[in-house]
């Protein structure tokens, strides 16, 4: 169950999406969050729904798998929709039950607000698919640098959001861990009225907790012991290398831009 | 109460590019008051065939019928409850279950979740706690405070309160200092032999398989390479050796004493029987 959950995820590749430098990645994630606002028509979304779909297929991934992968979001998604098609007035009045009535302009909106997020959703999972954690950190890291005048600590919140994203795996197993032992003892999650359930969930989140606390103490005395004071003094193993296909990229990201912003109505 | 799987596979994350088979079309037996241990390398299906008996997991083809319930693909969650009844599982460290606030009612959880009252439940963990030497004193106390081995003694009971038929264990000694490691064993096989439950133990430890088991399951790569007693497959060295299992310290040291020409009449089976065919041996050629 937790094992299919795709977000934080990564898996490893040599496909060309996987071999982008990964500040070109997320400068393009950056961008494409931008683009997406400039559909306001039937082929705008058309084009984003290809552009990403594509993009998928360039990265070697499975659609199924990654609609499996994120069947939980699905319900935000759904959720939105459904706020749209109620709340959204305007056009003909297509169904008129009294206290509700649906229009046409709200189920137009909220297939396009849907078709929004769900590529938002798709391109920022296909950032993390595949990009290494660790890339990603590097890249955030870089890309934050300038801040550095104004006093951000940008070290310091690169190395805190790596070590978050390296132990959400962690995290997930040892859930499911102590999911199966609890439920080895009869603890039934999975069944019966709302109340038992959220009962249930009091022996899955405090060894969770104690052994979340452990695990961070050990780590911190793990990295001090290693010498780790900050970004002091430290170099790094992997050094990024913005080749001419990371520019192409952008370049690319900008294009799709323009044209979408032409054929905006 | 027997459990028998018929062409158990398992497969984990199937259609997604992490997909594994853990398990290949396995078909064996575990019989009811035997004292199973199931052997293999790292990643070679043993923990993923325990989950298989109790349910779990569920399995991706196949069945495991644990008495007269049958375990497939799809099974209900409410079936599947009825076999965890009775199959009861000790994880590898145990102690990471505990999450109450006193040890008493920790051990409680288990018997109150399968449809014991509070009583009954009360007297259960007193008895399993005791027997498992755990001071009175503590009963009352967060478990959180306890020491290490305390607190797997704790979580033990905790799976025993439940009296289940049958007692998987994943590595119970891992960790332990060598004390504790063969007072758990040794209270384990009281158990077994007691209560005459059947127990499935899952070790690296072939000493422990040795001593302890009654039967021996060989697995590797998913694959159930052998199955039978504990005395012939563990006394198989070229076996052992050709999937990177030890030889337990005893077969070795009485294969190496028959090199040297000290020849027992049988295979020890424990350190006392090896200690008492030696004596025998030593007086048999005494000057």
């Amino acid at each position: 169950m937790l094992s299919k959950m795709l977000l934080g995820r990564y898996i490893p590749g040599n496909s060309l999406v996987h071999r982008i430098d990964p500040r070109a990645k997320i400068i393009a994630v950056l961008l494409f969050m931008i683009i997406v606002f400039f559909a306001n028509h039937w082929t705008g979304y058309l084009l984003l729904i290809l552009f990403v779909l594509s993009l998928t297929k360039l990265a070697g991934l499975s659609l199924i798998f990654l609609f499996n992968g994120l069947k939980l979001i699905l319900l935000l998604i759904v959720f939105t929709f459904m706020m749209h098609l109620f709340f959204t007035k305007g056009g003909t009045v297509l169904v008129d039950a009294g206290w509700f009535t649906i229009e046409s302009e709200g189920i137009i909106r909220g297939i396009y607000i849907t078709i929004r997020l769900a590529m938002l959703i798709l391109i920022t999972t296909l950032l993390t698919l595949t990009t290494s954690p660790l890339s990603l950190t590097d890249a955030i890291e870089r890309i934050c640098r300038p801040l550095k005048v104004l006093r951000v600590p940008v070290h310091e919140i690169a190395m805190m959001m790596s070590i978050s994203l390296r132990f959400i795996p962690t995290l997930m197993d040892e859930t499911e861990k102590i999911i199966k032992a609890q439920s080895a003892r009869g603890s039934t999650f999975m069944t019966g009225s709302l109340k038992s359930r959220l009962n249930a969930l009091t022996p899955i989140f405090i060894p969770l907790f104690i052994s979340a606390f452990k695990r961070a103490e050990e780590m911190a005395v793990a990295m001090e012991v290693r010498g780790y004071q900050g970004e002091k003094g430290r170099t790094s193993y992997r050094v990024l290398d913005w080749q001419f296909k990371d520019t192409a990229v952008i370049i690319m990201m900008v294009l799709f831009g323009i044209i979408l912003f032409t054929i905006r109505q | 109460m027997n459990i028998r799987l018929e062409k158990l596979t398992s497969i984990y994350q199937e259609n997604t590019p992490f997909e594994h088979l853990a398990l290949n079309r396995i078909s064996t037996e575990f019989e009811e008051g035997k004292y199973y241990g199931i052997i293999g390398q790292t990643g070679s299906g043993k923990s993923t065939m325990i989950q298989n008996l109790n349910g779990l997991l569920l399995p991706s083809y196949g069945e495991v019928h644990v008495g007269d319930i049958t375990l497939r693909r799809r099974t209900k969650q409410r079936t599947v409850h009825q076999a965890k009844k009775r199959v009861g599982m000790v994880f590898q460290f145990p102690e990471h279950q505990l999450f109450e606030e006193s040890v008493i009612r920790d051990v409680m959880f288990g018997p109150k979740n399968i449809g014991m009252g509070e009583d009954e439940a009360r007297e259960k963990a007193e008895y399993y706690l005791k027997l498992l030497n755990v001071d009175e004193a503590l009963f009352d106390k967060q478990p959180f405070d306890l020491s290490g081995g305390q607190m797997r003694k704790v979580a033990i009971a905790g799976i025993l309160a439940m009296e289940p038929d049958v007692l998987i264990l994943d590595e119970p000694t891992a960790g332990l200092d060598p004390l504790s490691h063969i007072e758990t064993m040794e209270l384990f096989g009281k158990i077994q032999k007691e209560m005459g439950i059947t127990v499935i133990l899952i070790t690296h430890d072939m000493n422990d398989v040795y001593e302890y088991t009654d039967e021996v399951k060989l697995l590797n790569q998913g694959n159930l390479i052998r199955s039978g007693s504990t005395k012939d497959i563990l006394t198989d060295e070229a076996l052992l050796r050709e999937y990177e299992l030890e030889v337990p310290d005893i077969v070795r040291l009485t294969f190496d004493l028959e090199r040297k020409g000290i020849k027992f009449e049988k295979m020890p089976g424990t350190k006392e029987e090896f200690i008492g065919l030696y004596t025998k041996w030593r007086d048999g050629h005494a000057e």
